[in-house]
C-alpha cells in the first residue's frame, strides 16, 4: 500500500518544510529550523495500510489505475495524486508529504540539486523576464495573472560516458587570379577524416513525460558540483515527481546530444578550408553509467487570451526561460517605420551622391 | 520611440519627395547645378523657355555649374534633357569662368559664332544670374524671330521632356525603388530578429556543456584531395568613351 512521510516539527508538531534559503528544514509556524540530518531522527514514517476496501463502491475498477491515494498524517485527509508524484501537499491542511515508495529501493534518486532560489525570486524574475521583451502584447502586460506557481523537483538521467567517434567532412579550397583578360576560380575539393575521444559527464535528459523536454532542456546547465546525496527531507514543500521515462528511453537524446558534440568538437579541427559541410558522424560509447538525479525547477503558469503560458526558472541558477507572445502588428509596424526611415536616408544619401 | 522615429521617418520621406518634385520640374530648361536662381526664378524661366520651344520649336537651354568643363559637356547636357532637333545650349562653368555651347545641326545657321557671342553677352553683362537669364532668353527670341531657318515644330512632334530626362526619371525611379527594397528589407530582419527572441524555449543542439575538461584527443586524420574546378570569367572591359 501507499505510504507517505512527513516532517513533523518536534516543537509544534507542524508540518516542516526546506527552506532554499538557509538550506535548512524550517517549520513555519514556530519558524524553527532544523538540519536535514538532525530531522532524521524524528522522521515519521506512516507505513500503517488504509483499507480502503472497506468503503465499498468507492472507486470503480480501473478508476484509479495510475493513480495512488495517500491518507495525510496531519488531518486524516485523503490525497490522489498520479502514480508518478513524489512529493506534494495535502490539499486540506496545506502540509508537505513525501510519497515514500516513490523514492525507494531501485527507485531512489542517487542525487538531489537543493533549491537555491524561493518563490518570490521566481515571480520576480518573470517580471523581468517579460519586461525586458519586446513587442508583448500590451494586454498581455497588463492582463496576464500568475495561476500557478510550484516548485518542482524533475526528474533526470544523468549520463556518463566516453566517446569515440569519427567523422568525415567535405572541404573546399577556393584560390582566385587574374591575367589580363579573365578572373580565376579554382576551387579544390578535400575528403576529411577525423577520429577522437572525448568524454561527457552528466549530460541530463528529462525523465518525465510531465514537463516538456524543451522547456527542461532550456533551463540547463545546473551545477552538479552542488548536488548532494538524496533525501526526501529535501523534498519538503515541493513538488516532487519519480521518473516515467526509463533510462534505456532516455539514452537516445543523450547520444544525439553527444554525437553532435563529437561532430562539433572534430569539426573544430579542420581548419585551413573555405568551407566544410559535415557528412557523417559515426559514434561508438564506452563506459557509459547514468544516474538517476532531481533537478529544482520553478514552473510558473500564466493565462491570457484563453492560452497558457508556461515559464520555467532554473531553481538554482535562476536562469528563466519561456515563450512570450508576439505582437505581430506591432512588429509590421516598427518594421515599417523601421524600414521607411532606412529607405529615407537612403534615397538621402542617393539625392547627395548625384545618383537620383 | 517608435513614434520619434516615425515622425523623423515621415519628415525625411517627405522632404525627399519635395526636393525631388522641385528638380524633377525645374531641370528641364534650366539647369542649375549650383542654385544661382531661387526656385520661383527657375519656374519663371522654365516657363518663358517654354514657351520659347512651343512657339519656334527650338529648344534653348541654361546650364549653371560649378564643374570644370570638359569638351562634350554641352552637348551632353542638352541630350539628356531634350531629344529636339532643334536647340541651342549655353553653359556656364563657375569653376573658371568660362562658357561653352552646343547647338544641334539643324539650329547651326541661327545659332552661329556670332550668335553665341552676343548671347555670350547678354547673360554676362549683368549683375545677377537671373538678369542674365533673362537677357539670354530674350535674345534668343529676337535671333529666333530675325531668322526663318529654324523651322517651327509642331508641339506634338517633339517631347519636351526628351529621352535623357525620361531615362534620368526612369533612373531615379529606380534607385528609389531599391532604396526602398532594401530599407524595407533591413527594417524587416531587425524587427523579426528582435521579436524572435521573445522565444527562449528550444532543445539543446549537443552537449558541449558537458564535456570533460581536456578529454578531448584527436587520434587519427587524414585530408585526401579529390579534385579541382577552374572557373575563368572574362574580365569586364572598361569603357574608354569618356563623353
Amino acid at each position: 500500500m501507499p505510504t507517505i512521510s512527513e516532517q513533523k516539527c518536534p516543537c509544534c508538531g507542524g508540518g516542516v518544510q526546506f527552506d532554499s534559503g538557509a538550506q535548512k528544514l524550517k517549520c513555519p509556524y514556530c519558524e524553527t529550523e532544523f538540519e536535514i540530518n538532525e530531522l532524521q531522527q524524528n522522521v515519521e514514517s506512516v507505513g500503517e495500510s488504509v483499507d480502503w476496501s472497506s468503503s465499498d463502491n468507492r472507486w470503480s475498477s480501473g478508476e484509479t489505475d495510475g493513480m495512488n491515494v495517500y491518507s495525510c498524517q496531519s488531518c486524516g485527509g485523503e490525497i490522489i495524486a498520479d502514480s508518478t508524484t513524489g512529493a506534494s501537499k495535502c490539499p486540506y491542511c496545506d502540509n508537505p508529504v513525501v510519497m515514500k515508495g516513490q523514492f525507494s529501493g531501485a527507485l531512489r534518486p542517487d542525487l538531489v540539486i537543493p533549491f537555491k532560489l524561493d518563490k518570490k525570486a521566481a515571480k520576480e524574475a518573470l517580471k523581468k523576464h517579460i519586461s525586458t521583451k519586446k513587442f508583448v502584447p500590451k494586454a498581455f502586460l497588463d492582463n496576464n495573472r500568475i495561476e500557478e506557481i510550484k516548485g518542482v523537483y524533475v526528474p533526470h538521467w544523468l549520463f556518463t560516458c566516453d566517446a569515440v567517434g569519427e567523422a568525415t567532412f567535405k572541404a573546399t579550397k577556393v584560390r582566385t587570379w587574374s591575367d589580363n583578360n579573365f578572373n580565376y576560380r579554382e576551387t579544390s575539393y578535400y575528403d576529411v577524416y577525423r577520429s577522437g575521444n572525448i568524454s561527457f559527464d552528466n549530460v541530463p535528459v528529462d525523465g518525465s513525460t510531465k514537463m516538456p523536454d524543451d522547456l527542461m532542456e532550456s533551463v540547463e546547465p545546473f551545477d552538479l558540483s552542488q548536488s548532494v546525496d538524496f533525501n526526501t527531507a529535501y523534498l519538503a514543500g515541493y513538488l516532487a515527481d519519480k521518473y516515467d521515462v526509463t533510462a534505456e528511453e532516455s539514452m537516445n537524446r543523450a547520444n544525439e546530444r553527444i554525437r553532435a558534440s563529437v561532430g562539433d568538437a572534430l569539426e573544430s579541427t579542420v581548419k585551413g578550408y573555405n568551407s566544410v559541410d559535415s557528412r557523417n558522424v559515426n559514434l561508438n560509447i564506452a563506459n557509459g553509467l547514468y544516474k538517476y538525479a532531481l533537478y529544482p525547477v520553478w514552473i510558473l503558469n500564466t493565462s491570457w487570451d484563453g492560452n497558457k503560458y508556461t515559464f520555467a526558472m532554473n531553481g538554482q541558477t535562476g536562469k528563466f526561460v519561456g515563450n512570450i507572445p508576439t505582437d505581430k502588428k506591432a512588429v509590421v509596424k516598427a518594421s515599417l517605420l523601421l524600414g521607411a526611415g532606412i529607405s529615407a536616408v537612403l534615397c538621402g544619401l542617393s539625392f547627395l551622391l548625384g545618383w537620383i | 520611440m517608435f513614434k520619434k522615429i516615425s515622425a523623423v521617418s515621415l519628415a525625411l520621406v517627405v522632404l525627399l519627395c519635395l526636393s525631388l518634385t522641385a528638380s524633377a520640374y525645374t531641370e528641364q530648361y534650366v539647369v542649375d547645378y549650383n542654385n544661382c536662381f531661387s526656385y520661383e526664378e527657375i519656374q519663371e524661366l522654365e516657363t518663358y523657355a517654354e514657351s520659347v520651344e512651343n512657339e519656334y520649336g527650338c529648344c534653348v537651354m541654361l546650364c549653371v555649374t560649378d564643374e570644370a568643363v570638359s569638351d562634350g559637356y554641352a552637348e551632353e547636357i542638352y541630350n539628356d534633357y531634350t531629344d529636339n532637333e532643334n536647340g541651342f545650349v549655353l553653359v556656364h562653368s563657375l569653376d573658371d569662368n568660362s562658357y561653352y555651347y552646343f547647338v544641334t545641326d539643324s539650329a547651326k545657321s541661327t545659332f552661329n559664332a556670332d550668335v553665341y557671342e552676343t548671347l555670350k553677352n547678354a547673360y554676362d553683362s549683368n549683375d545677377t544670374y537671373f538678369d542674365g537669364a533673362e537677357d539670354y532668353y530674350s535674345t534668343c527670341v529676337d535671333v529666333l524671330e530675325s531668322d526663318g531657318d529654324v523651322a517651327v515644330v509642331p508641339e506634338t512632334n517633339y517631347n519636351a521632356t526628351g529621352d535623357g530626362l525620361a531615362d534620368r526619371k526612369a533612373d531615379t525611379v529606380k534607385v528609389i525603388v531599391i532604396c526602398i527594397a532594401v530599407g524595407m528589407a533591413v527594417g524587416f530582419l531587425v524587427m523579426f530578429a528582435i521579436a524572435s527572441k521573445n522565444k527562449s524555449v528550444r532543445m539543446q543542439k549537443n552537449a558541449s556543456v558537458y564535456t570533460r575538461q581536456g578529454s578531448f584527443i584527436v587520434t587519427g586524420n587524414y585530408d585526401n584531395f579529390l579534385y579541382k574546378n577552374v572557373d575563368k570569367t572574362p574580365k569586364p572591359k572598361q569603357n574608354n568613351n569618356n563623353k
